[in-house]
C-alpha cells in the first residue's frame, strides 16, 4: 500500500493533472498574453533618416496648397527622433475665391474688413520633435505581416508665406466700376513669418532601410489682414492691420518614403 | 504480504496510472506548444541580441511532435501554434511516411507544401491567436462624430450603433445619430456673410438633424500594438457601407445677441425634409478586454439635396406667405418675414448637390 513507486505516482499524478490543463490553457491563449509586438523588429535606435513626402491639403477653403518636403531624423532611440523638416510648394487661391470677388461689392465706400485665413504657404522649415510611442504589427489578408509604428510630431521654425487680400485691388477702382481689373489685379505680399506644425502619422516599415509614411501636420502661421477697408479706394485706403489677426491652420496630409541610414 | 501488495498496486490505480501517463504525456507536449506560441514573440530584434527565428523546441522524452526548425526565408512568419497547428498532434499519433528531406524541412510530394521533419503539415499564423473575439457576438455603441471637412457647415453630435459580428470578420448593423449642433460654420457666417456679404447656395449647406442607417462592416486586418512598450493592446480595422436616411434642413439665420436697440434671436431653419443617404467609412477597433472596445472611425456621409421646398413652402408660396398653400408651413419659420424673405431668397434659385459630410468618431462600445 504504501510502496516508494505508488507514493511517487500518488504525488505526481496530481502535480500533472495540474500542470496538464494549465499548460492547454496557456497553449489555448486564455492564460498567456501573446506578445508578438514586445519585441520589434525593425530598429531605429540610433540611426538617421531622410524622408521625401508629397503633400497637399485638405480643408480648403480660400487657399490650396500641395508640394513636397523633405524631413531628415535623427533617431535617439525607438521612440524619439528629431526631425529637421523643409518644405515647398504650390499654396493658391481656391475657385471660391474668384467666385467671391465676382459677386463682392467692390464699388463700397463703407470701410470694412477683408477676409481672414487667405494667406498662402510657399515654403516652411522647421524643427521639432517626434515621437513614437506606438510600435504594432497587423496582418493583410491572414498572412502578410507588416509592422508599423505610429507617431506623434511637433515643430517650430519658419515659413514664407503669401498673404492675399480677398476683396482688396490695388488700384483704386474707376468711377462707376464694379470690379477689379485683371491688372494689377488684388492686392498680396509675400512675407517671412514664424511656423509650427502639430500631427501625427503611420510608419509601415517595408525592409531594414525603406518604410513608408503617411502623416497629418497642422502647419500654423500668424494670419495678417486689413480693416478699415475701403474697397472703391482700397489702394489709397488700404486700412490697417487687424491687431488679432488670429493663426491661419493649414492641415496638410503627407504621404512619403522614408530612408533609414544604419 | 509484501508480494500481495506488489501485485495489488497495478490492478487498484489501473485508472490513476493510465491517467498520470497521460498527463505525462500531453503536459510537456502542451508545453512545447505553448513555448512555440512564443518563440516568435521572444525574438530580439536584428541588431540588438539575436536574429529572429524560431528556436526549435527540444525533443522531450515523450513521443511528442517539436516544433519546426527555423525558417531562413521569412522569419516573421513564425509558428503562433493555431488550431490547425499540427506541431501539437496527439503524442499517440502514428507517424506518417517518411518524405524526401530537402533544405529547411520536406516536401510534401503532393502539394509542395514544405513539411515539418515528422513529415506533417505546418500551419505558421503570422499573428499569434486572437485574445478577443468578435464572432457570434453583438456590440452596443455609443458614437460621437464630429465633421472634419466642414467648409460651409459643421456638426457634432451624438448616436448609437448597434453591431452583429455573424463572423470574425464580417458584422453587420444599424444606427442613428442626432446632430445636437448642425450650423453653418464660422467660415459661413463671419467670413461669407459678414464681410463679403454672401451666402453658399442653400444646397451646398445643406445641414444635417439626425440620421439613421443600416450597414454592412468588413474587417480583413488584425494587428496588435505596444503602447509605450508596456501594454499589449489588439486591434481590428474595418471598412464599412450602407444606406438610410436624413432629416435635413438649411439654416436661416444666425444667431444674434440681445443689444440695446434691439433683441436678439436664435438661429433660425427651415425644413427641407428626409433625404435619402449613404456612407462609407474605414475605422480602427482598440480591444479593452473582452467586452470593451474604443472605435475610431471616418465616416463620409453621402446625401443628396435639391433646395425648391423650405418648410413646405415653394418659391410661389414664399413671394406670398400670407396666401400659401396648404403645404406650406408658415408658423415653422420663427419670424414670419425675415425667414421668409432669406427663405426666399434661397429657393429663388433651385440647387442640388451632393455633399460629402466626412466625419471622425470616436464611440465607446461594448460587446456581449
Amino acid at each position: 500500500m504504501s510502496s516508494p513507486r505508488f507514493r511517487a505516482a500518488l504525488l505526481l499524478a496530481p502535480a500533472v493533472l495540474l500542470l496538464a490543463p494549465a499548460a492547454r490553457a496557456a497553449d489555448e491563449g486564455f492564460m498567456q498574453r501573446p506578445t508578438t509586438v514586445q519585441h520589434r523588429r525593425h530598429a531605429l535606435s540610433s540611426t538617421n533618416e531622410l524622408a521625401a513626402f508629397f503633400d497637399f491639403s485638405v480643408k480648403n477653403k480660400l487657399t490650396e496648397h500641395f508640394g513636397g518636403t523633405l524631413v531628415y531624423s535623427r533617431n535617439f532611440g525607438e521612440q524619439l527622433a528629431l526631425e529637421l523638416l523643409a518644405g515647398g510648394g504650390a499654396g493658391r487661391l481656391t475657385g471660391l475665391v474668384g467666385s467671391i470677388r465676382d459677386q463682392a461689392k467692390l464699388s463700397s465706400a463703407t470701410p470694412q474688413a477683408d477676409l481672414e485665413d487667405a494667406g498662402a504657404l510657399v515654403a516652411t522649415g522647421q524643427l521639432g520633435l517626434r515621437w513614437a510611442p506606438v510600435y504594432g504589427k497587423l496582418n493583410l489578408s491572414a498572412e502578410i505581416p507588416v509592422h508599423f509604428n505610429f507617431y506623434l510630431a511637433a515643430g517650430a521654425g519658419a515659413a514664407y508665406v503669401q498673404y492675399n487680400s480677398i476683396l482688396a485691388c490695388k488700384a483704386d477702382l474707376a468711377p462707376g466700376a464694379s470690379k477689379c481689373p485683371a491688372s494689377p489685379g488684388f492686392q498680396s505680399s509675400n512675407a517671412p513669418t514664424m511656423a509650427f506644425n502639430v500631427g501625427g502619422g503611420f510608419r509601415f516599415f517595408l525592409t531594414e532601410s525603406l518604410s513608408a509614411r503617411a502623416e497629418v501636420r497642422d502647419v500654423m502661421f500668424p494670419d495678417k489682414f486689413n480693416t478699415g477697408v475701403i474697397l472703391k479706394s482700397a489702394a489709397s485706403n488700404p486700412g490697417t492691420a487687424a491687431p488679432s489677426p488670429g493663426i491661419t491652420h493649414i492641415p496638410l496630409i503627407f504621404l512619403g518614403f522614408a530612408w533609414v541610414i544604419h | 504480504m509484501e508480494k500481495a501488495t506488489t501485485r495489488k498496486a497495478p490492478a487498484r490505480f489501473p485508472a490513476l496510472g493510465a491517467l498520470a501517463a497521460w498527463a505525462l504525456l500531453c503536459a510537456p507536449a502542451s508545453i512545447a506548444r505553448a513555448q512555440d506560441l512564443g518563440a516568435e514573440e521572444g525574438t530580439p530584434a536584428p541588431g540588438t541580441t539575436a536574429p529572429e527565428k524560431i528556436a526549435p523546441a527540444p525533443k522531450p522524452a515523450a513521443p511528442i511532435e517539436p516544433a519546426e526548425p527555423a525558417a531562413p526565408a521569412e522569419p516573421s512568419a513564425a509558428p503562433a501554434a493555431g488550431p490547425t497547428d499540427e506541431a501539437a498532434a496527439p503524442a499517440a499519433a502514428p507517424e506518417p511516411a517518411p518524405v524526401a528531406p530537402v533544405r529547411g524541412g520536406s516536401l510534401d510530394p503532393l502539394s509542395g507544401v514544405r513539411l515539418g521533419p515528422s513529415g506533417r503539415h505546418q500551419i505558421a499564423h503570422v499573428i499569434a491567436r486572437r485574445m478577443e473575439r468578435g464572432a457570434g457576438k453583438h456590440e452596443l455603441a455609443v458614437t460621437m462624430p464630429v465633421q472634419v471637412n466642414g467648409k460651409f457647415t459643421e456638426h457634432l453630435g451624438n448616436g448609437l450603433e448597434y453591431r452583429f459580428h455573424f463572423r470574425e470578420p464580417i458584422a453587420i448593423g444599424a444606427g442613428g445619430t442626432y446632430f445636437w449642433r448642425g450650423v453653418e460654420s464660422g467660415f459661413t457666417e463671419d467670413e461669407l456673410i459678414n464681410k463679403a456679404k454672401q451666402q453658399p447656395y442653400a444646397a451646398d449647406a445643406v445641414l444635417l438633424q439626425w440620421e439613421g442607417h443600416a450597414g454592412i462592416e468588413l474587417a480583413p486586418i488584425y494587428g496588435k500594438f505596444t503602447l509605450v512598450d508596456a501594454k499589449v493592446m489588439q486591434f481590428g480595422m474595418y471598412l464599412g457601407t450602407g444606406i438610410g436616411a436624413a432629416q435635413t434642413r438649411v439654416q436661416l439665420r444666425p444667431e444674434q445677441a440681445s443689444t440695446t436697440t434691439g433683441g436678439g434671436h436664435p438661429r433660425t431653419y427651415g425644413d427641407t425634409g428626409l433625404r435619402p443617404t449613404g456612407y462609407f467609412d474605414i475605422g480602427m477597433r482598440l480591444f479593452m478586454g473582452q467586452r470593451f472596445a474604443l472605435n475610431l472611425e471616418v465616416r463620409d456621409f453621402i446625401y443628396s439635396d435639391q433646395v425648391t421646398q423650405i418648410n413646405g413652402c415653394n418659391a410661389q408660396d414664399l413671394k406670398n406667405l400670407d396666401a400659401a398653400g396648404a403645404n406650406c408651413r408658415v408658423k415653422d419659420f420663427l419670424d414670419k418675414s425675415a425667414d421668409g424673405a432669406i427663405a426666399q431668397d434661397l429657393v429663388k434659385e433651385p440647387s442640388s448637390s451632393v455633399l460629402h459630410n466626412v466625419s471622425f468618431i470616436g464611440s465607446l462600445s461594448v460587446l456581449f
